[in-house]
């Protein structure tokens, strides 16, 4: 289906990240969001708080993230689509409910604006260094999608993504941004709402004496329903059967997380979304996302005059980690340069993947501001020797 | 032949037996509850329970409606989502003391301050009884549990006042030996606007009760019989509970105001006029 | 005419009151043994003193209330509203319908 014109701010305009993530979450058709809030994050909701009501939307000021988190859960099942934003302390709360969401298969979006940390940390400042946390951040096995826009005009179009990849897996979506893709200013263009895509919630037209609502399909997703419609649906946190119903034993938890973890697991390549550049001949991978890869393909530029064959890997989707890729790369190339803005989180995957078939280096960077394109250079030019 | 108690209708028989104690107070008081939904006007399709962590967060998963069993202390927020994402469903949240009180009491609190549209129905056996009967916020002073093995010295809370001051337009406390007046302030509440609360004592004999030597569950709401003193109308400062003493019960305050989304409904037209589009269903 | 519906079979008719002549209970109890589970609310809240814990088990192993002074019944379910495990209840005999419960079939 399209979007709902009403919510689409068709045009041409200078928008920071964050209000180009707000009117992504219109243009999704996202007309419930409950937000706390935290810097870098809040002028998303500021936008949402002041956009919602002419266009039909509810936002609620809630009392801490841990409330919103589960706000926005609460009113998926009403039949919303349904939004949070956060940045690193408050996502550290909102892990209990990631896990809710993730066993309830409840589709929703989470943004987190990432900032220094660990702790209060930077709260003005730019980090990267929440994507292992949004990854394995809650306890107990389950998987989820992080998608990390490098600019306000891919934040527009990621954010429409998320809702989309939420509403066809049944998994809570992450906008993993940052506070300088979530500031800068830059121009976003907004199709007509006819050329933008919609993920339609996968409601059920079983009725409610045949419909049991954990029973997934061939793609391991099940077909969703909401409170109101007669279906009297069990929703719990309990590890559960295919009515809902919780089922305290290692039988009901291997079918049950399983499928889960499956879900994704065995539909990363649908799922997975990379920028290659130069990738055909190079010798040296550069692999980087959000602003850092802005910064690492001015590296790049600069490490190919110098002679060095190097490509690059810019990932949109962080989560599920393009392993088939990057396991094809290693085959052929001598090394992989992972410049991320934190002491080493994406790395560990990419070296996991290269499984000692390439070499890994790592570009590191504390937060609080970008690499230096020669920092990063720095590692090439180490990879190439 | 099947015998059908009067509230099969409401209770998920596929599930029953529950997993409630001999004598729980739990199920007494949902028994009460069911029974008035079903003498409610209200259509059952539009009723959604919600539910936290606990012996009394198990409720959900008993009933036959749209049913939520969410994380501990969360009820709340959950609820509120719910209810502001379809306004037309009318939602209780049926959670314990312990759940609702101590890790959901900031919830509680903001909730009933907002005044959400929500029933709220406090469960309190005094203790955490899921868990093996450790003390809550509610434990008498003096009481045992297995937290408080000398004794509780912390001053519980007075549920109805911190209902109250918080801003709760409903507020009544029954036991479980008030089954008739249970099942009317339950009725009552459902006609409610607003954040409503009902406290309901409850006997947990096989933790609380046991622990503190009260007999069992007839011994409990025997005493509950013997202690209570109706007394509607009474000022909430002066209902709090102690291990002796009498128990006031009774409906406290039952005072209108606007609701979350009646206030926001009103503020939003007197600032945007016609151009206000209140939320829609949109899946 | 209301039909006990008991497990053990008594009559809910007394063959003579204290005048003598022959009484019929206003109400009757029905239960289900295996539902119960002992507490015994049921039979300290009668209001009339019909019931009395049987000093059989049901299956889990659990004594269950029977109707030992029938005749006193008035079919006020009481003990239906105490009940915690949905195991009994009281049912008007005059009225049939009986607060809106449907019968059993």
């Amino acid at each position: 289906m399209i979007a709902d014109a009403r919510g689409v701010l068709t045009g041409a305009h200078f928008l920071s990240g964050n209000e180009a993530t707000c009117e992504g979450a219109l243009a999704a058709g996202c007309r419930f969001v409950a937000g706390y809030p935290i810097t870098p994050s809040t002028d998303i909701v500021e936008r949402i708080a002041s956009r919602f009501p002419t266009l039909g939307g509810t936002f609620i000021q809630m009392e801490d993230e841990i409330a919103s988190s589960i706000a926005i859960l609460g009113a998926v099942w009403a039949g919303q689509k349904a939004m949070t934003v956060t940045s690193g302390p408050g996502f550290s709360l909102m892990m209990e409910h990631i896990g809710l969401a993730a066993i309830s298969e409840t589709p929703c979006v989470i943004v987190d604006v990432q900032r220094g940390g660990p702790s209060t940390g930077l709260p003005t400042l730019p980090g990267q260094a929440d994507l292992m946390q949004a990854r394995w951040g809650s306890h107990g096995d389950y998987e989820i999608i992080a998608l990390a826009p490098n600019s306000p005009q891919e934040s527009f179009e990621m954010t429409i993504e998320a809702f989309n990849l939420a509403e066809q897996w049944r998994v809570p979506v992450f906008l993993m941004a940052d506070e300088c893709v979530g500031h800068m200013v830059e121009k976003v263009v907004i199709p007509p709402a006819e050329e933008i895509e919609i993920y339609p919630r996968r409601y059920t037209k079983q009725p409610p004496d045949q419909y049991m609502p954990f029973r997934a399909g061939a793609d391991l997703v099940p077909e969703m329903a909401r409170a109101g419609q007669g279906y009297n649906l069990h929703v719990t946190g309990l590890t559960h059967d295919e009515r809902g119903y919780p089922v305290i034993n290692a039988a009901c938890q291997e079918q049950l997380v399983r499928r889960l973890v499956d879900k994704i697991r065995l539909h990363a390549d649908e799922i997975v979304s990379c920028e290659e550049y130069g990738l055909e001949d190079c010798e040296i991978v550069l692999v980087s996302f959000g602003i850092t890869s802005r910064i690492a393909f001015r590296a790049l530029q600069l490490a190919r005059k110098e002679g060095l064959r190097v490509g690059m890997l810019r990932l949109r989707t962080i989560w599920p980690f393009p392993e088939t890729r990057v396991r094809e790369l290693a085959q052929r190339v001598g090394a992989f340069v992972v410049a991320e803005m934190n002491l080493g989180q994406m790395v560990y995957e990419v070296e996991r993947c290269a499984a000692g078939k390439a070499r890994t280096l790592l570009a590191p960077h504390a937060g609080g501001t970008v690499h230096s394109p020669a920092q990063i250079l720095e590692l090439i030019r180490k990879a190439a020797q | 032949m099947t015998i059908l108690h009067p509230v099969d209708t409401l209770l998920r028989q596929e599930r029953m037996p529950h997993i409630w104690c001999p004598g729980c107070g739990i199920g007494t008081s949902v028994n009460c509850f069911a029974r008035a939904l079903l003498q409610s006007t209200l259509e059952l399709k539009q009723v959604a329970i919600v539910s936290g962590i606990g012996c009394t967060g198990r409720v959900a998963g008993y009933m036959h409606l749209d049913s939520f069993h969410t994380t501990h202390g969360r009820a709340i927020p959950f609820a509120t989502g719910l209810k502001l994402g379809n306004p037309n469903l009318k939602v209780v949240v049926y959670s314990g003391d312990g759940d609702l009180i101590s890790i959901g009491g900031n919830h509680f609190i903001h909730a009933a301050r907002r005044n959400v549209d929500l029933m709220v129905v406090c469960i309190n056996n005094f203790n955490y009884a899921m868990t093996g009967g450790q003390a809550a916020p509610t434990s008498p002073l003096t009481s045992l549990a297995t937290t408080t093995p000398y004794g509780n010295y912390e001053t519980p809370f007075n549920l109805p006042n911190l209902a109250e001051s918080s801003g709760a337009v409903y507020v009544a406390r029954w036991t479980v030996f008030h089954v008739r007046q249970l099942v009317r302030a339950y009725a009552e509440a459902l006609t409610r606007k607003g954040f409503v609360f009902i406290e309901v004592l409850a006997p947990c004999p096989t933790l609380y009760g046991r622990r503190n030597r009260l007999g069992d569950a007839v011994e409990m709401v025997e005493q509950y019989k013997a202690s209570a003193v109706i007394k509607n109308g009474a000022s909430t400062r002066e209902v709090g509970l102690g291990m002796t003493g009498p128990i006031v019960v009774g409906k406290f305050v039952d005072q209108p105001r606007p609701t979350f989304l009646e206030a926001m409904h009103e503020q939003m037209r007197a600032r945007l006029g016609k151009k206000y589009v209140p939320l829609e269903m949109t899946t | 005419m209301g039909k006990t519906l008991h497990v053990k079979e008594q009559s809910s008719e007394k063959e003579e009151g204290a005048s003598g002549a022959p009484r019929k209970a206003r109400g009757h109890v029905e239960i289900d043994p295996e539902r119960c589970k002992g507490c015994g609310l049921c039979v300290a809240f009668c209001p009339q003193g019909v019931l009395e814990m049987d000093p059989q088990f049901n299956k889990k192993g659990y004594h269950y209330p029977v109707a030992a002074r029938a005749e006193q019944c008035v079919g006020c379910d009481m003990c239906g509203h105490y009940c915690p495990d949905f195991a009994i209840h009281g049912v008007r005999n005059a009225d049939k319908s009986n607060n809106g419960e449907k019968k059993a079939e």
